[in-house]
């Protein structure tokens, strides 16, 4: 989503979800994974809303829809093509929106191209793009040449009519599965939404991300909301529902290799060699994002205080800089490799939900030390105790820590619409149980206490001159918000956002994307009045980041004036006499930039011009500007686009554990695809240990087609034994109709799935602890090369009766 | 006082397992140890721990789209409730509102409740267990807190169930029905409007009631009717109970000879086993 | 089918002699069958936040004598208005499940048991164990590059975690040189 829109979050918000004419559910299933959107998605289809399906399997949530198409795994890309080629073909695109809002009208260099499944600049030897050419043709100043009329065969528009014409309906049937005649339904209805009075939405989870083109797959969709002009609009956006309660929290908060609170780079030695280098890197000019400096020198004077001066650079070379990759998979393979050594596990449980369930655990046997901390024991805490091992075998030493629960602590949770609402504390932990931000004190200062000993200490100073108070051993959740919305140096006074960011030092904010959440007013996420008369909108409870904006480019609901497209779909406006935008909801733009101004009608602020991209230029995305369809890397079938079978760029490890299926082999014919249920959560590390949905869901079990079933003699409720190149498990067989065969390029092709939420520690220890039933002892390490999140949706298995 | 009712909409609801666990949760029964059984339904039937649960029916035709038809079974809250009738004990019993009411320590676990049922919900361990439409709630509860909704309307995230004056949710249900049929549904029906009395439990249907495993058109047991309306009333009264146990269970295993012959689905018979218990 | 178990007929007995005592109970209908307690008299009530997925759904927590007594949805949060799935209306059990962790456990190298062991005795050893392992494999550069980092050293989570503990999650990391961070959006 970054790449097209500039930010990668959830554009709208749950509620908002009512607000919807149309509604495409594709590589997601909210019925059962987010089944609070049940009651928003029943709401739209009771004022006239369509509800489009798209699933290899016939889900609970299909069963709220209007149109339900089967698709097969992992080539939504050839769908969402296909959609763009007819919107392309049919004209039923927004033009004013197309010409003034998306990089349609900017002309490419003529040596851009696309041939034989490589865009320009392939590499062979070096398996790498050269981005040169993926770029705009510029003027003297910089910016890029467009053409209005959108005409010059150069310009993004024209190229977008030659690269998409290769995905027509009949190659939807042929690649996808899904009949030419149910497609056809499927883009006439969601089409019509390339009207000013009508939006459509699209709801997403790890059914689109967890592909070797991942990435490809939400820009795929990117650009059909880009060409309906669904972007801006009440029941409009691009809705990735986040899996974790607070798995949008914890990405803004940059828990991840890359990323620093509020999406800055974090430092790598090749681009950031000093502060210098990498305030000139992360400043984008003609965005919002030009005042990252401000963000980043605020970030680092919270972090380590009044010892962060300008002549030391505020620090910058206490941030670790990284020159390669620590994905989630990265580190399980330096894991396994035997690179790692200590292992912070924070309520997370790693061997069921990562791929290649016995490399991760034969990984963790590698660790000298573990320390976890968690509501449950997992069986990640007892991977030496699991199934086959030998704990005499495994010198990993384990700690393993009990925590407070959400009943038990002050806190707050930031959901997938970016909506921070609070947790308060109702009893006292139970038993030892501590707060995470207790323990986190404790050991902090364990550490200063160790390195301040210690002569001969490495490099103590990111830890001696580290802040950390917040009430100490009673941890004050709301000292921390405190800091990370920031506050003057001098005053001390909280800033009420993050437009009074300086880069001078003289302000703090330790995530500036949440400063404005705790003004000098106090703390906005504690506010409680739901908006019962609107739109959904909800403006006063909780607090939504950035400064409050619940639909993310709402300026885009606009015309070049300022005014709406439509009353129907209205969310601000430009008052000409106040010299101000203003609207039901906070503007998502500078809010005195006028229409007139050069970039008053640029509503993608973040990126640089303001426009939606169409066209991703420079490789931001680096396998491609336009999205093209690769097979998974492990497909029954060749890629019809063309002699490359794969993402070129796919991420693959090269251990003795990872092992793969020829494509079209029979070794392992049928196609594979892993979910969860609506009674599990994540890794059941929770859910599998309590009684009430233990009962309502038991077991895992494999659902197979009943076609599929009568072949091979398998019958409902029996064991069959699913198999993969990395492993296999005995699970029982569900025979269901709501899974079909499908076609594929003349070839009948099975889907089975199996359900991801299972291991082998579940609620009924003695029962269940013999074997492992986890589906990732089937999938393999295999992922995007932007953002590296494993291919667990679509690999190769076989069936048997067990 | 006005008969109050829920509505359950299947054509909303997408099979949480909300209502089932909010139920044992607000309700404090214990969960059962289930296996899977081939189907997204468990535990398998209503049970002395269980007052509600979900079904799962899926069908699929060729040319079609798969169907999988969600119910919600509890006590249906007959207008003319066998169940109150068959009790000789006086442990079920009608209230104002029209809810088929459970006093536990006046139960003496004959099972003729669970036998006369059309919809065989009553569940006997120690004494009949059956949803009273959370009148623990219902009774005492804060509106703004919706803590006086029954546990499984509160909670349903989908907006399927409703719960209040039954009149107004028939007028409700009926425009449901309506709306179904306009997206192409066009076996969609109002099930309970009017048989037995009326249910206090309607569900909203897209597909005939046999989809969903539910008779067409439940009745009260015929059996029920001769013992309970015309002996009963000529004396019977006076019976020794000797006698009065050997005509009810001439009574039950008619019943259960019926049941056998009645089959809802897969997991029923096995259902049945525990609820004898 | 027909037939009786022992059992059962020994029930049917009871019942018929129940009867003649009772008979006309069910004739004469009360308003209401009989009092019921009310589980939430006296009560304190919390908002907080479901803790399973994305959609933030409300609760409302409700104590008693330090106790959690029940949970359910919070209708006035508009992500669910009250509901409350599967899942989330077991939040209840979640808090008082008797599997829950109470104590800190360690396993020492090789063993096959936990032992239970007090936080005193376990902070102090886990922050050895982390300057041990940061400091031997701490890089303090790469060519002229001042890099301060240690590969040997990992942090997973957070997406269980609150936003609040999240960041301090990044800057306890980032302050101790990892550069290995990740969590659950990853997967």
């Amino acid at each position: 989503m970054s790449p097209s829109f500039g930010r990668g979050a959830m554009t709208n918000s749950i509620p908002d979800v009512a607000n919807a004419d149309v509604i495409m559910v594709c590589g997601g299933n909210p019925a059962e994974n987010h089944p609070g959107v049940a009651r928003f998605i029943n709401m739209a289809r009771e004022k006239g809303g369509i509800v489009i399906s798209v699933d290899p399997r016939y889900t609970r949530t299909s069963v709220l829809s209007d149109i339900y198409a089967p698709i097969r795994p992992g080539t939504d890309i050839v769908f969402f093509n296909a959609l763009v080629n007819y919107i392309l073909t049919n004209k039923k695109y927004f033009e004013p929106y197309v010409k003034n809002y998306t990089n349609a009208s900017y002309l490419l260099k003529p040596e851009f191209g696309f041939k034989d499944g490589y865009f320009s600049g392939w590499d062979d030897a070096k398996k790498k793009y050269d981005y040169a050419s993926w770029q705009y043709q510029t003027g003297p100043d910089g910016a890029p040449l467009t053409d209005p009329t959108l005409q010059n065969p150069d310009c993004v528009f024209q190229r977008m009519i030659k690269f998409y014409a290769r995905y027509t309906p009949a190659l939807v049937e042929k690649v996808t599965g899904m009949k030419q005649d149910l497609f056809l339904k499927i883009a006439a209805a969601y089409s019509a939404t390339g009207v000013p009075d009508k939006s459509g939405t699209l709801l997403y989870a790890m059914g689109l991300t967890q592909h070797t083109k991942g990435v490809q797959n939400i820009r795929a969709f990117a650009i059909v909301q880009l060409l309906l002009g669904n972007m801006g609009l009440p029941g409009g956006g691009v809705n990735a529902m986040r899996g974790e309660a607070n798995v949008q929290g914890s990405t803004d908060a940059g828990l991840l290799f890359g990323n620093l609170p509020g999406y800055l780079a974090a430092p790598s030695a090749a681009a950031h060699p000093n502060l210098k280098t990498y305030l000139e890197k992360i400043t984008v000019k003609n965005s919002f994002a030009e005042n990252s400096p401000k963000f980043a020198v605020s970030l680092l004077k919270a972090w380590w205080g009044d010892k962060a001066q300008p002549e030391n650079d505020f620090c910058f070379d206490y941030l670790p800089k990284f020159s390669r990759p620590h994905s989630f998979m990265d580190i399980f393979d330096d894991m396994y490799a035997g690179k790692i050594q200590g292992l912070l596990l924070w309520g997370m449980n790693p061997l069921v939900s990562g791929p290649n369930f016995e490399k991760t655990a034969q990984g963790l046997e590698k660790l000298d030390w573990m320390m976890g901390i968690d509501l449950f024991e997992s069986e990640t805490h007892r991977f030496w105790k699991r199934p086959g091992a030998n704990p005499k075998d495994i010198k990993t030493e384990v700690f393993l820590l009990p925590a407070a629960s959400m009943v038990e602590k002050d806190g707050s949770a930031t959901n997938t619409s970016r909506w921070l609402q609070m947790r308060y504390r109702s009893v006292d932990p139970i038993g030892d149980c501590k707060e995470d931000g207790a323990v986190m004190y404790m050991l902090v200062q364990e550490l200063k206490k160790l390195y301040a000993a210690d002569a001969n200490a490495v490099y103590p100073g990111p830890i001696l001159d580290l802040t950390w108070g917040y009430g100490g051993e009673h941890y004050n959740a709301d000292e921390v918000f405190k800091e990370m919305n920031g506050w003057d140096v001098k005053t001390k006074q909280q800033l009420p956002g993050f437009a009074t960011l300086k880069a001078d030092g003289s302000t703090t904010s330790g995530s500036w994307i949440y400063c404005g959440m705790y003004p000098p007013a106090g703390n906005l996420a504690k506010r409680r009045k739901p908006d019962k008369q609107g739109i959904g909108l909800n403006l006063e409870w909780g607090w939504a980041w950035p400064m409050n904006r619940r639909i993310l480019y709402n300026r885009a609901s606009c015309d070049l004036d300022g005014k709406p497209f439509s009353d129907k779909k209205y969310l601000v406006h430009w008052d000409a006499a106040g010299k101000k935008w203003t609207g039901i909801d906070v503007p998502d733009f500078i809010g005195t930039r006028a229409p007139s101004d050069p970039l008053g009608a640029a509503p993608f602020i973040m990126v640089p011009y303001g426009l939606g991209r169409l066209f991703a230029p420079g490789g931001m995305t680096s396998d491609g500007p336009f999205p093209e369809h690769y097979e998974p890397m492990e497909s029954p079938v060749k890629n019809a686009m063309g002699s490359v079978q794969n993402n070129p760029l796919a991420v693959t490890y090269k251990s003795d554990r990872d092992k793969w299926a020829k494509t079209g082999g029979d070794e392992f014919p049928y196609i594979c695809t892993t979910y969860r249920v609506a009674e599990h959560y994540q890794t059941g590390n929770i859910t599998r240990k309590l009684l009430t949905t233990t009962e309502a869901m038991p077991e895992t079990f494999l659902e197979i087609d009943p076609e599929l079933a009568k072949a091979k003699g398998i019958k409902n409720g029996e064991y069959v034994e699913v198999s993969s190149a990395r492993g296999k498990i005995k699970v029982k067989a569900f025979v269901t109709p709501r899974l079909q065969p499908m076609v594929i390029d003349g070839k009948k092709c099975h889907v089975v799935g199996i359900p991801w939420n299972y291991g082998f520690f579940g609620e009924d220890p003695a029962g269940l602890a013999n074997t492992v039933t986890s589906a990732n002892m089937l999938t393999p390490q295999a992922g995007d090369p932007n953002v590296r999140i494993p291919e667990y949706k679509a690999f190769m298995v076989n069936v048997r009766r067990a | 006082m006005a008969r109050l009712a829920y509505l359950f909409d299947s054509s909303k609801c997408v099979g949480c397992h909300g209502c089932q666990i909010a139920c044992k949760q607000w309700n404090q029964e214990k969960a059962t140890r289930t296996t899977f059984n081939g189907s997204y339904q468990n535990p398998p039937a209503l049970s002395p721990d269980t007052r509600t649960i979900m079904r799962f029916y899926e069908n699929f035709e060729q040319d079609t789209i798969p169907q999988l038809n969600i119910l919600k079974v509890q006590c249906y809250h007959c207008g003319e409730p066998a169940c109150v009738k068959a009790c000789p004990s006086g442990a079920l019993s009608k209230t104002d509102k029209g809810i088929t009411a459970v006093d536990p320590s006046k139960c003496i676990a004959c099972g003729y409740c669970h036998s006369a049922c059309p919809f065989t919900v009553p569940a006997i361990g120690k004494h009949v267990n059956k949803c009273d439409m959370c009148l623990s709630r219902t009774e005492h509860g804060d509106d703004k807190q919706k803590t006086s909704t029954p546990a499984c309307v509160k909670t349903c995230p989908a907006g399927a169930l409703e719960f209040g004056d039954r009149d107004a949710l028939v007028a409700k249900a009926h425009k449901r029905v309506e709306w179904l049929k306009s997206r192409g549904h066009k076996d969609a029906n109002l099930y309970g409007e009017k048989v037995l009395g009326g249910l206090g439990v309607m569900s909203v249907l897209k597909y005939p009631p046999a989809s969903y495993g539910l008779p067409p058109n439940p009745t009260m047991p015929l059996e029920l009717f001769v013992w309970k309306d015309l002996f009963n009333p000529m004396g019977l009264l006076m019976l020794v109970g000797a006698v009065g146990a050997a005509a009810g269970h001439y009574l039950l295993a008619l019943r259960q000879s019926r049941d056998d012959h009645h089959h809802h689905g897969g997991d029923e018979s096995k259902g049945k086993e525990e609820m004898k218990g | 089918m027909g037939t009786v178990s022992r059992r059962t007929f020994l029930k049917l007995m009871a019942a018929g002699a129940g009867a003649a005592t009772v008979w006309n109970g069910n004739l004469a209908v009360p308003a209401i069958a009989a009092p019921r307690p009310y589980r939430l008299k006296d009560t304190k009530v919390s908002p907080s936040v479901c803790i399973y997925c994305g959609v933030g759904c409300g609760l409302l927590v409700y104590a008693k004598d330090g106790k959690v007594i029940n949970v359910e949805g919070d209708p006035d949060n508009p992500n669910n208005q009250g509901g409350l799935c599967g899942k989330g209306s077991s939040a209840y059990e979640v808090y008082a499940s008797p599997r829950r962790l109470k104590k800190v456990l360690y396993r020492a190298a090789n063993s096959d048991k936990w032992e239970e062991k007090e936080w005193s005795w376990a902070i102090p050893e886990i922050a050895k164990r982390i300057k041990k392992t940061r400091d031997a494999s701490f890089k303090l550069k790469e060519g002229a590059v001042a890099v301060n980092r240690t590969e040997a050293l990992v942090q997973l989570g957070g997406a269980s975690h609150d936003t609040d503990e999240n960041y301090l999650l990044a800057k306890f990391a980032r302050a101790l040189g990892i550069v290995g961070l990740e969590h659950q959006a990853r997967i």
